[in-house]
């Protein structure tokens, strides 16, 4: 029966300390004292960022495109751009396996640009085509090595063949 | 060390770095065994490691073109040699090992990589590159600067 009074006092005494001499000593004992306006301002700063929309990733892409608001569902179509790279670099290991890498980005292309799907599916990326377009490239690039390694064997043995048959 | 407060936490961390070191280490491993191969069969040798399609059927070089033949060269020391076939690997070469010793720096301590080699804009950087060489090594004037020769 002692202690219930003692509590509604502290933070009358912690506020009175902060509002009226505006000690350093515990400013964040009382949060809600209007006193100490600057040592307030980095936690205000640090709980409105987390408790906005709960954005999934926070990374740097949400920070330049939306600063201030919800960073990740504002996509009219309700999809977050978190993890459009996945998308990007699938299109680009797609087309790097037609213009030089072959099937050392087709590959990856493959694996990537399913992984973008999925994120796409997920709501973390907009740009499932991007995806679904290097998945393609890159089966259509691990076609054309199979068939060109497929040729280079046909026509090592037919060279072989030749060869020894002209030669003895 | 071994005067720990808490023996339970040492053991988990050790479990992770070896997992972890698991890619870097096979990946240096794999390249590893393909340069003890490149280094038995020289690529300057025509026809050596096969042909190449887009070269035998287009005419054109690719990016990539010569990347054996440098990397043949740059294992056995000359750096000229491998500059005249492929100038962009050369000078691409440090860079891939730089991220290489990062990955490992970062695998052996527990941290991810950094999430800018990963972006958006670390893929068109890379795509641009890579097309603007095979662009520009196509060209007659630049040719004989930037093509295997």
């Amino acid at each position: 029966m002692t202690f219930p009074p003692n509590y509604p006092s502290e933070p009358e005494n912690n506020q009175n300390d902060a509002g009226a001499g505006g000690a350093p000593q515990n400013p964040y004992a009382a949060p809600g004292g209007p006193g100490a306006t600057p040592p307030q301002q980095p936690p205000a700063f640090g709980a409105s960022a987390p408790g906005g929309y709960g954005a999934p990733a926070p990374g740097p892409y949400p920070a330049p495109g939306y600063p201030g608001a919800a960073p990740a569902y504002t996509d009219p179509y309700g999809q977050s751009t978190v993890k459009n790279s996945l998308g990007v670099w699938a299109l680009v290991l797609g087309i790097l396996s037609f213009v030089s890498c072959g099937i050392f980005s087709a590959i990856p292309a493959v694996i990537v640009g399913n992984k973008g799907k999925e994120a796409a599916d997920q709501g973390l990326a907009n740009n499932r085509g991007m995806s679904q377009a290097g998945v393609i490239l890159g089966w259509i690039g691990i076609a054309l090595t199979i068939v060109v390694v497929g040729i280079w064997i046909i026509l090592i043995i037919v060279g072989v063949s030749v060869g020894s048959t002209s030669s003895s | 060390m071994t005067v720990s407060t808490t023996p339970a936490a040492p053991p988990e961390p050790r479990v992770r770095r070896g997992r972890s070191l698991r890619g870097p280490l096979v990946t240096l491993g794999a390249v590893g065994v393909a340069c003890v191969g490149l280094a038995l069969r020289d690529p300057h040798r025509a026809g050596s490691y096969g042909w190449c399609p887009l070269q035998s059927t287009t005419g054109l070089y690719c990016p990539l073109c010569g990347g054996l033949r440098g990397t043949w060269d740059l294992l056995h020391g000359d750096v000229a040699g491998a500059w005249s076939m492929n100038p962009l690997w050369v000078v691409a070469t440090p860079l891939v090992m730089v991220v290489w010793a990062l990955w490992f720096q970062r695998s052996a301590s527990g941290r991810t990589m950094p999430s800018w080699l990963a972006s958006t804009r670390a893929a068109i950087v890379l795509a641009a590159v890579l097309l603007a060489f095979g662009v520009l090594r196509n060209l007659p004037a630049l040719e004989t600067f930037l093509a295997p020769r």
